[in-house]
């Protein structure tokens, strides 16, 4: 008889898709959420236990892409190229070349990429290489969860 | 766009210009189930639980990394105390669990593996002493594998007799490891009210309260906090100094708290603390030591530096406390001297003492860490030093703990090299007169008083 069912209970019985526990079985929250990240049903009695909800601020599908180095011709089309090719949406950009020391940042949605995120990450940074800029790309999350409370 | 121009390039600069990074995920991990009759058994169902349960752990924070942009310096695992595993076993020597654990970090390439532990704040059992006999063996013929005891704790006191082994331990691992200078103490901590969830080295085990697996996270940043208060002008009050570290250690926290919540999403565990500690590294600018002197002290070490310690340990905690939900480990500035240029600038223009040091272990975590003194130092002296640390920790109610290496063969003013994170030293003087008939005493201090609190 199970009175408390935990993460680790869950990780026990990985194979099986549909657990099922007698009713008023106690059920934590972490391993609910590990429930629906493995995709394993979960039934106390006859009710199915929903999806716990997010709480981390929803994993966004937006990165912010940053570009630093000498100013020249080409750089937002170079980057933007790369951009493309890898069905990556502009968001937004702002730029600026302040005595030559050219800064951009864009924002940017990644849920349709047609390439991993670090593929994406390595092909801006080839290229960022190719015309002398620093290109460095983060999940939005981080901007988010540093600078809002 | 969600944020200013400014928030994006100032994260940007964190991470680039001033080593920005998350010190450390650990990876927890229960080894109760791992216990048997026979060493060779029990060292075989470590390594094997070990290699299947955190396989995951180095590709999630590679990935990790590249998705979030802030480097993960380390990837750690905690056990639980290697004691109360291999207690039921027939064998005396525990090296083989600790060379299984060796192993096992070595495959699954992560930095270090703490846990080859004892709890004997009020005495031994048979798998305390096992363990305790076992440590300099241990440390010398492993490369990951990291030690600690727990010596004293303010409900228990101070198990002098722990202590005074200690203080022999320390000496035999030195010169078991004497031509790397020995470098087998900089992986022991001899601990007071040491905590179950500690992310970071050499102290860290996986506590018996704990969850089956759980993710510990341990932030960085004294090189972000250095430059903020460095930006203040030189008459910044301080509350004003006091608030600018706040609003940085705030946002330090942050990262650390996305990338935990993350990785333990991500790895199937429970994701468990975050530790507020601001740790050094070697690099210039990334030290403990620097933010004090940019607070308006010469060198670290001369007066008002335990003030301005306190000031900054208790401003990154309050900045800290807000940004997670689940504070824990040893929280709060570490001092450890090899691995923070300024404090080993401090030291050797001999601004820094073995007594300073002490007295700023009362305002910060974690104690004397990794201090050179000469090799010829007597063991029952180091026993004394451990003691009075202990005394520190267990009357203040906080975690205090020793890790010093008695550099055989150098002698004060000499440096030693460890290399990597752990760093170089000065070796630094130690007080001359004898401890000896104190510490051979023996026995227990009794715990302190819980009222009458002036």
């Amino acid at each position: 008889m199970e009175i408390l069912v935990t993460l680790d209970s869950l990780k026990n019985r990985e194979e099986e898709k549909v657990l099922r526990f007698p009713p008023d079985t106690l059920v934590t929250r972490e391993a609910r959420v590990y429930a629906a990240k493995k995709g394993i049903e979960i039934y106390v009695g006859e009710e199915k236990l929903p999806e716990p909800s997010f709480f981390n601020g929803a994993s966004s599908q937006r990165a912010v892409i940053s570009v630093v180095g000498e100013d020249k011709v080409g750089i937002i089309a170079g980057i933007s190229d790369v951009l493309a090719r890898c069905n990556v949406n502009i968001l937004d950009i702002t730029q600026t070349a302040i005595e030559g020391l050219f800064t951009m940042i864009m924002v940017v949605d990644i849920s349709k990429a047609t390439v991993s995120f670090e593929e994406l990450k390595e092909k801006l940074s080839v290229r960022g290489g190719e015309i002398s800029v620093r290109v460095d790309a983060q999940r939005e999350e981080v901007f988010h969860f540093m600078h809002r409370i | 766009m969600n944020f200013t121009r400014d928030e994006i390039i100032e994260t940007i600069r964190m991470v680039q210009a001033e080593n920005l990074d998350i010190r450390t995920i650990t990876l927890g991990v229960s080894l109760r189930d791992c216990a048997s009759d026979n060493v060779e058994v029990t060292a075989r169902r470590i390594y094997d639980k070990l290699t299947s349960v955190a396989c995951e752990l180095v590709p999630v924070a590679r990935k990790l990394e590249t998705e979030f942009g802030i480097p993960i310096i380390n990837k750690r695992i905690s056990v639980t105390p290697i004691a109360l595993v291999a207690e039921s076993c027939k064998e005396s020597d525990y090296t083989p669990i600790a060379r299984a654990m060796d192993r096992a970090a070595a495959e699954l390439g992560i930095d270090f593996i703490g846990g080859f532990s004892a709890l004997v704040q009020k005495g031994f059992t048979k798998g305390d002493i096992n363990l305790l006999n076992s440590i300099p063996e241990v440390l010398s013929s492993t490369q990951k594998v990291c030690s600690s005891v727990n010596a004293a704790s303010s409900k228990a006191g101070i198990n002098m007799d722990a202590v005074r082994a200690m203080g022999r331990i320390i000496k035999q691992t030195a010169s078991l490891t004497a031509d790397e200078d020995g470098i087998g103490c900089a992986k022991l901590v001899v601990f007071a009210n040491a905590v179950e969830d500690n992310p970071f080295m050499a102290g860290a085990f996986h506590g018996t309260g704990e969850p089956e697996t759980v993710v510990n996270v341990g932030i960085s940043g004294p090189g972000v906090v250095n430059t903020v208060v460095r930006r203040l002008p030189k008459d910044a009050d301080f509350g004003e100094l006091s608030e600018a570290i706040k609003r940085m250690a705030f946002k330090i926290t942050r990262a650390g708290e996305l990338i935990g919540r993350e990785a333990a999403r991500r790895l199937g565990v429970s994701f468990g603390i975050i530790d507020l500690s601001l740790a050094p590294t070697p690099a210039v600018g990334d030290s403990i030591a620097s933010i004090l002197e940019a607070m308006g002290l010469e060198r670290c070490g001369a007066p008002g530096t335990t003030a301005a310690l306190a000031l900054l340990n208790d401003a990154v905690k309050k900045g800290g406390a807000m940004a997670t939900s689940y504070v824990g480990g040893l929280s709060g500035a570490f001092i450890p001297v090899s691995e923070d240029a300024g404090m080993i600038r401090a030291a050797s223009d001999g601004a820094l003492t073995l007594e300073k040091l002490e007295a700023m272990t009362c305002v910060c975590s974690v104690g004397l860490d990794m201090i050179a003194i000469p090799g010829d130092t007597p063991e029952q002296t180091i026993s004394a030093i451990i003691a009075d640390e202990m005394a520190i920790g267990v009357i203040n109610k906080k975690t205090t703990a020793v890790r010093i290496i008695p550099a055989p063969g150098k002698k004060a003013g000499d440096f030693v090299e460890f290399g990597g994170l752990l760093g170089r030293a000065p070796v630094i003087p130690v007080n001359r007169f004898d401890s000896s008939i104190f510490v051979k005493r023996g026995g227990q201090i009794p715990p302190p008083i819980q009222s009458l609190t002036n």
